[in-house]
């Protein structure tokens, strides 16, 4: 009877949810061991039922019932990536590859038409460059005027040509000749022996027309630095009218700048 | 993780798993179905188990969630009402193909017509014997409030219980 009212009063703290685990277990041990008073046959079927519950085990368990979607997921996984991948690797070194021999035959192309065109190229300017050297100074004005043609055939002069055509501009005897080192030399302006030569030439050139085409060349270089040597030009008695009036545009334009 | 050690983790629970599903989902089809979709979810965040006391404490959180889902899809009636009880067969509980005393068979209906989550607390209480901290875990709910909700859900049972035995003696 002690014990009876023993099981109310964990009953009633049971319902109020303040039971521990342990006072949970003597509850269901009191209740499955039978022989249950009248008045707690309501609670018996409680916790029956909860045995019942707590008792059950998954019967006609498999793997398959549990994993099935997980095996079916990784299978899909599995199927779709070594498929992907190895295509995936083998479009790429095939890829990787068409590059790599593109890129090969470009160079080996390239190499080949560069030494080939450079080489070409090379040995035809020293051909005309030794022909212009030694036809500068040929003896047929005609010859010389060729040679100064020529210098047009290089973008880019080295020193040993420039120097070439400065003697033709300071001293050949033919002033057509002259005219057409001046016009040669009006490319290299930038280089300061071209401008020094140039200016100098003004200073001792005596042709009309190669005066003029000095002046114009120096002025529409902007070479300022010739600006006394016009002035000179333009008091000189023996300049010609059309050189006087030409030096002093000249003057007045490079001074405005 | 490989998939065999992540099998031989998870297997020493599924009857827990599968118990705690069917007081949810009441039919084992259903309880199977989830319980494979548990499956899927813990493998795919197995990285997340190490937040969780247990691989069994992470488990249970995924069987109440995905449980939840699906009652939710399938519009439930949380109240006990006896004249639906008697033709009842929308469920089919292994529970209903047992000899049992009425009594007990009375008292397995009633647990089942319980609302969910005093079915879900009762389960892990009274049924799995979990603590009110590992249920905490579990749940995601505050102890004092689990405790309230075991509370409201046995004296609910004992209730429709007595009103049905009440019923039953007309």
């Amino acid at each position: 009877m002690n014990n009876y009212k023993e099981i109310e009063r964990l009953i009633e703290k049971y319902f109020e949810g303040e039971t521990s685990t342990e006072e949970d277990k003597k509850l269901q041990e009191f209740f499955r061991a039978g022989d249950v008073p009248a008045n707690l046959q309501v609670h018996q079927a409680w916790f029956s039922q909860l045995k019942l519950r707590s008792e059950t085990t998954w019967d006609d368990f498999s793997e398959d019932k549990l994993f099935g979607k997980l095996d079916s997921q990784l299978r899909e996984e599995t199927k779709v990536i070594p498929i992907t991948k190895s295509t995936n690797y083998r479009a790429w070194f095939y890829r990787i590859a068409a590059a790599v021999a593109l890129i090969l035959v470009g160079f080996y192309a390239g190499d080949q038409l560069k030494n080939g065109d450079v080489e070409n190229v090379r040995a035809e300017l020293a051909e005309v460059k030794s022909m212009m050297l030694s036809q500068m100074s040929s003896s047929s004005p005609s010859g010389r005027l060729q040679a100064v043609n020529y210098s047009y055939r290089f973008s880019e002069v080295d020193d040993e040509t420039l120097d070439a055509l400065i003697t033709v501009l300071e001293t050949d005897s033919n002033m057509n000749v002259r005219l057409k080192a001046v016009e040669a030399l009006s490319r290299f302006v930038g280089d300061e022996r071209t401008k020094k030569a140039l200016i100098n030439a003004l200073g001792t050139e005596k042709e009309p027309m190669v005066q003029i085409a000095l002046i114009e060349v120096l002025v529409s270089n902007k070479v300022k630095s010739a600006v006394d040597d016009l002035e000179r030009i333009t008091q000189d008695k023996n300049s010609l009218k059309g050189v006087k009036d030409e030096a002093y545009m000249g003057m007045f334009k490079l001074k405005e700048l | 993780m490989e998939l065999q050690a992540f099998k031989s983790k998870v297997l020493p629970i599924k009857d827990k798993l599968f118990r705690i599903a069917l007081n949810l989902m009441k039919s084992v089809e259903d309880t199977e179905d989830v319980l494979q979709d548990v499956m899927v979810k813990l493998w795919n965040n197995r990285s997340q188990w190490e937040e969780y006391r247990s691989v069994e404490a992470f488990a249970v959180t995924i069987t109440k969630n995905l449980c939840f889902d699906r009652l939710k899809t399938k519009k439930h009636k949380g109240h006990l009402d006896v004249q639906e009880m008697e033709i009842d067969s929308g469920f089919i509980s292994p529970y209903h193909k047992i000899e049992l005393d009425d009594s007990v068979k009375t008292m397995v209906r009633v647990f089942e017509h319980l609302p969910q989550q005093q079915r879900l607390l009762l389960t892990l209480r009274d049924i799995e014997g979990f603590s009110y901290e590992e249920i905490a875990e579990q749940t995601g709910l505050e102890i004092n409030n689990i405790r309230v909700g075991i509370s409201r859900a046995r004296k609910k049972a004992r209730e429709d219980y007595l009103r049905i035995e009440d019923y039953e003696q007309l």
